[in-house]
């Protein structure tokens, strides 16, 4: 039975629970919660707040199942509902200053193709971008987190995000220049 | 099994938190689709009344006589219908961006197009009979804030010795020509010009527009054409005023009692 599961894609588990077989969002749950925490974590530091958020997350997946289409990414609808509860809490904790106009995402820009070998970082890359991700924007910490860590493509984070994908592209570039300035200015503390 | 996933298999086999039904997600997507279609029906029926009211007073003509006219125009906006139109736009894209078509897009992208199908739309609905029919029913009814809404705009700050009226000539002779302007007004015109005159006779049931002044209770006409889209504009009749500007000839037109019919 449990080889049988881990072969079902996320789609044809969400149709089984969809149908009634409530046990199978179990293995939802198992496949996602490790990833969601992980992800939670980059923006929220109370362990408890994590769990609460991640608890809410499975709960509103749960009840807005039905409105899910089978023939889209369940990774980038529950990274979506992970995504609005992270700014939700960080809008309410007053860590989020609310932007009403992202210029980012008003212009057009020229669209970045993702490349197969852009998610190699150098080990030095790699460093800064675990002890430093705190220091950048969270509008490029999201994406950063996004594609490196839990290798979404560009496609998906736009579905995560609802952003352009050419915007995704702009802000995994701004992320790692903001990167580089931290990797310069630690090169020259004393 | 970890203690999350524990907690929430137990409220789900306990029913304490239920799948939301489908209909329920096919209503509110209904309802996002109709408030779309509903907010974009009353913003191109705004922006058509506004580009109604700046023809039927002669104000969208005003760019025929310069630059500086064209600033008058933009002064005679109705401000309120204007930002009412901003406002809705600004609603449907709101709405519109929870759909991937609209936020796969940049912002700019989505609006510009909105705006520009907006205006096409409200330019062709300007041009039918509509705002003409909907303007007698609120008269017929006594709906006075609709028949407001079709009362000659007052321009913000209007610009010294520019004005423009528009109108029917509903009687013209060699020196005088009547006009009955679209609100109902009636204003009597005559020319005074020595030697010949190089200005238009108007005949009667032509649609013109006179650009001057008001002097007092005196238009003075600098110029006077037949309207661009006027109903009683002949097909292939574009005859152009000239104005003699070496005499300084102009046109006097006495602005006499306003008769409302």
């Amino acid at each position: 039975m449990k080889s049988h599961l881990s072969t079902q894609k996320d789609e044809e588990i969400v149709s089984s629970v969809v149908e009634g077989d409530k046990d199978l969002f179990g293995e939802l749950i198992d496949r996602y919660e490790p990833k969601l925490t992980r992800y939670v974590r980059r923006f929220i530091q109370q362990p408890d707040d994590v769990s609460d958020i991640i608890q809410i997350v499975f709960i509103k997946a749960y009840m807005n199942l039905r409105s899910f289409d089978v023939e889209r990414s369940f990774n980038s609808w529950i990274y979506r509902i992970a995504h609005n509860e992270s700014v939700t809490y960080l809008k309410k904790r007053g860590n989020e200053k609310v932007s009403f106009i992202d210029f980012d995402i008003f212009l057009p820009h020229p669209f970045a193709k993702e490349e197969a070998d852009d998610r190699s970082l150098n080990r030095e890359m790699k460093e800064l971008l675990d002890t430093s991700l705190l220091s950048i924007s969270p509008k490029y910490r999201e994406v950063l987190v996004l594609y490196y860590y839990d290798e979404l493509s560009y496609q998906e984070i736009a579905e995560v995000l609802h952003i352009p994908i050419a915007t995704v592209g702009v802000r995994i570039r701004r992320g790692k220049e903001s990167l580089q300035k931290i990797l310069i200015s630690n090169h020259y503390q004393p | 099994m970890t203690n999350l996933k524990a907690k929430i298999l137990d409220t789900v086999k306990n029913n304490t938190i239920t799948m939301i039904p489908k209909w329920k997600f096919i209503l509110y997507s209904t309802l996002g689709i109709v408030g779309i279609i509903f907010s974009f029906l009353i913003t191109v029926f705004l922006f058509s009344l506004i580009l109604f009211v700046l023809s039927r007073h002669g104000f969208m003509y005003m760019p025929f006589f310069g630059f500086m006219a064209t600033m008058h125009t933009l002064k005679a906006i109705p401000l309120f219908l204007l930002l009412c139109t901003i406002v809705l736009l600004i609603i449907i894209e709101l709405i519109s961006r929870s759909y991937s078509f609209s936020f796969r897009q940049p912002l700019a992208v989505t609006l510009l197009l909105l705006t520009t199908f907006a205006a096409i739309v409200s330019f062709i609905i300007s041009q039918t009979g509509i705002h003409e029919y909907v303007r007698e029913y609120a008269m017929n009814h006594h709906i006075d804030p609709m028949v407001r809404m079709y009362d000659r705009p007052i321009p913000f700050r209007p610009a010294e010795g520019v004005d423009i009226l528009r109108g029917e000539v509903v009687a013209s002779s060699g020196t005088s020509t009547t006009l009955r302007l679209f609100d109902g007004a009636i204003i009597v015109a005559y020319a005074t010009t020595t030697g010949t005159s190089t200005f238009m006779i108007p005949s009667i049931g032509d649609d013109v527009i006179v650009f001057g002044n008001f002097f007092g209770e005196q238009f003075q006409i600098l110029d006077i054409r037949k309207a661009p889209f006027g109903k009683h504009m002949p097909k292939g009749d574009m005859r152009m005023m000239i104005r003699d500007t070496d005499r300084q000839e102009t046109v006097k037109v006495f602005y006499s009692e306003i008769k409302r019919q």
